[in-house]
């Protein structure tokens, strides 16, 4: 019988446990404390202004609460975490990965230098001859494209005059400490007018650790450029730590056009807590494309400020419970000037005991004239143990504003089932069909190798989930 | 069907309704409505239960509404079309947070929410946050919400018909919320609360 993404999903829980039994030769203590933030910083041999600011954050996380809504956090213990490690190039051998990731690997066409690197075997994804010609390209152009601890060494000016200005570390719990502990992510400078034809992936960046529990990622697109930046992929990724708490701050210049892709598949031992924000100028638009397929528990609200005239935010989301998971995610859009747009849209599916909630915001403020905004959220809840939730908030303070939301919760029809089955399809075939359907809205929007392995991946999951 | 009138006002302001039998609930202002927040939750415990609410407010320059609306479902085969609406003059403000509870037992369940605002005069704000709490699968539940001012081209085509600005406006105020207004089975009801509407016809 062909196993299913849920099954090997408890199959890593019962016989692997996602302990890996590698050699770390750089290795902090676990838990948190001022001494580690230091020994973070040192060893990195950060600016003191870089240091001093992660100290700050480490203060406000001790005093800062655990959030009182969203997902459950009983069971993350923040003592229970190594909050900084150098990995070996060698993180296990291929054979302590579990048959049924390596076969999924095989269903979902994942070519065999990624496979090692998604699995933990490889430390770095050595993508040279893909990403070669891509690096002179990107360099003749002058857009810069490194991980953040390098571009704390070459730009750091650059650095320090963008980081924490979107998302500071006083806006919550986990943006402070990621503040404190980051370590990894992208550095994006986009140059005035350039636009930058072929996406930016995240796990082409060549050196350090690629998969990083605390990545910290700025994005700056200058005046009238453009990028398509993306990152993660849909088959499961494996990650040790129990805890991904990273943060995206995009800045949006005038009449320039950023779109982030983000495709999350983390093992379910994860508990992922993002903090996304975005900046929009005059005639900006930004594009936040979402999708959470994996994680023990995902909290997630891509958020534009809209505060140039003419700005314009876009979310396109996708989220997927099985097994227990809960995702709880959504977008915040707040408009702060005139004739500025904003549009949302979220789909969710629910099953196998697992739980989706749509948690949004849309504001508008006393002074923005004219502003178009529309959110649009619908859930599919695939059998009786799961369960949906919408959270919609619209705080509208100007009385030219048009606001529209809407959100459905369902089951699929029996008479759409009944239709296709009546065509010779079975029952979970039937079920793939409708589903992929649904979300084709949001997966039409992906880069096409990402919208094929969606699309197959939810054929495997229905395959394990019906009948 | 029989319909029956809330009107908030200096009275009540949390109120639980048990849904036994197939109604109707029309919800507005009573001549002593005030700022205050006021709570209505309708709770479906017996089977096969079909109700509506249909709230109706015509805030005046300054008026505050703050309505917290909860439908519970707890059994199953019921059914529940909720559809609020306010119009807002001048300074008016309306907040309304509605909820759709559906617990794991409550299959066939059919539940919809809907708020609309209409915005007439200036400096208004409005707060609306329509909440699903979804627990099970065999469901079909929707809420949506809009807010939009008084188009400028339905009051021109009104006025180009030889209407006053005032009248047109209260014509399209009248169109708002006439389709709701005619779906009140009770006479006597519906006429009561075209006045706490302050003279629309």
């Amino acid at each position: 019988m062909k196993k299913s993404l849920p099954d090997l999903k408890s199959i890593y829980k019962q016989k692997y446990g996602f302990k890996a039994n590698s050699d770390r030769h750089l290795k902090f203590d676990k838990g948190i404390s001022q001494d580690i933030v230091k020994q973070i910083s040192g060893y990195k041999n950060e600016p003191k202004w870089m240091l001093d600011y992660r100290l700050k954050a480490y203060e406000t996380f001790v005093q800062r609460e655990f959030p009182y809504w969203g997902v459950d956090l009983s069971g993350l213990d923040l003592g229970d975490i190594y909050y900084f490690i150098k990995p070996s190039d060698k993180k296990r051998s291929w054979d302590e990965v579990p048959k049924e990731v390596r076969d999924t690997f095989d269903k979902l066409g994942i070519p065999q230098a990624e496979r090692a690197f998604l699995a933990g075997v490889e430390a770095q994804f050595d993508s040279e001859a893909v990403y070669g010609a891509l690096k002179n390209e990107l360099n003749e152009q002058g857009v810069i494209f490194t991980d953040m601890d390098t571009a704390l060494k070459k730009h750091s000016k650059l650095v320090r005059e963008y980081l924490g200005t979107l998302v500071p570390y006083t806006d919550n719990k986990f943006a402070a400490l990621n503040s404190a502990v980051w370590s990894g992510g992208s550095f994006v400078y986009i140059p005035k007018g350039i636009r930058v034809k072929r996406p930016l992936q995240a796990y082409f960046r060549i050196n350090a650790s690629q998969l990083g529990q605390f990545e910290r990622t700025i994005i700056i697109a200058d005046e009238g450029s453009f990028v398509h930046y993306v990152e993660g992929c849909t088959a499961p990724v494996y990650l040790e730590a129990s805890l991904h708490a990273a943060v995206v701050e995009v800045f949006v210049k005038p009449e320039a056009r950023v779109r982030y892709t983000t495709i999350q598949n983390w093992s379910d031992n994860v508990y992922n807590l993002v903090t996304k924000l975005a900046r929009v100028e005059r005639n900006g638009v930004m594009e936040w494309v979402d999708g959470n397929l994996g994680s023990k528990a995902t909290m997630k609200y891509p958020a534009c400020h809209l505060v140039g005239e003419g700005a314009r935010g876009e979310l396109l989301s996708i989220a997927y419970a099985s097994d227990n998971q809960h995702q709880d995610a959504g977008g915040k859009m707040v408009h702060m000037a005139n004739n500025t747009v904003s549009n949302i849209v979220s789909k969710s599916i629910s099953v196998k005991g697992g739980r989706t909630s749509y948690r949004g915001l849309v504001h508008v403020d006393e002074d923005a004239d004219n502003v178009q905004t529309r959110v649009e959220c619908d859930a599919l809840i695939l059998d009786h143990e799961s369960g949906s939730d919408t959270f919609p908030l619209m705080r509208i303070n100007n009385s030219t504003a048009r606001v529209e939301h809407e959100a459905s919760v369902s089951k699929i029809g029996e008479e759409k089932l009944y239709y296709l089955q009546s065509r010779g399809l079975s029952e979970a075939q039937a079920t793939s069909l409708i589903v992929a359907g649904f979300i084709e809205p949001i997966v039409k929007e992906l880069p096409m190798e990402y919208a094929v392995e969606l699309n197959q991946l939810i054929e495997v999951e229905m395959e394990g989930s019906v009948g | 069907m029989k319909t029956q009138l809330i009107e908030l006002g200096g009275g009540e302001r949390n109120e639980v309704i048990k849904c036994v039998e197939d109604m109707q609930y029309v919800v507005t202002a009573s001549k002593n409505f005030s700022d205050e927040e006021y709570n209505l939750n309708f709770v479906f415990e017996t089977k096969d239960v079909n109700a509506s609410v249909f709230g109706l407010f015509n805030l005046g320059k300054d008026d505050v509404l703050k309505l917290n609306l909860r439908v519970d479902h707890k059994v199953r085969g019921t059914s529940c079309h909720a559809d609020v609406r306010a119009v807002l003059l001048e300074n008016a403000f309306s907040q309304f947070l509605g909820k759709i509870v559906v617990d794991k037992c409550a299959v066939k369940t059919r539940s919809e929410l809907n708020n609309k605002t209409l915005v007439v005069g200036n400096n208004t704000k409005s707060i609306s946050s329509p909440v699903l709490n979804i627990n099970t699968d065999d469901v079909i539940c929707s809420h949506g919400s809009t807010t939009g001012r008084i188009s400028d081209e339905e009051i021109y085509y009104l006025q180009s018909r030889g209407l006053s600005e005032k009248q047109s406006i209260d014509v399209v105020k009248q169109g708002f919320f006439e389709d709701l207004l005619r779906e009140v089975i009770d006479e006597k009801i519906r006429n009561e609360v075209l006045i706490r509407l302050e003279g629309l016809l």
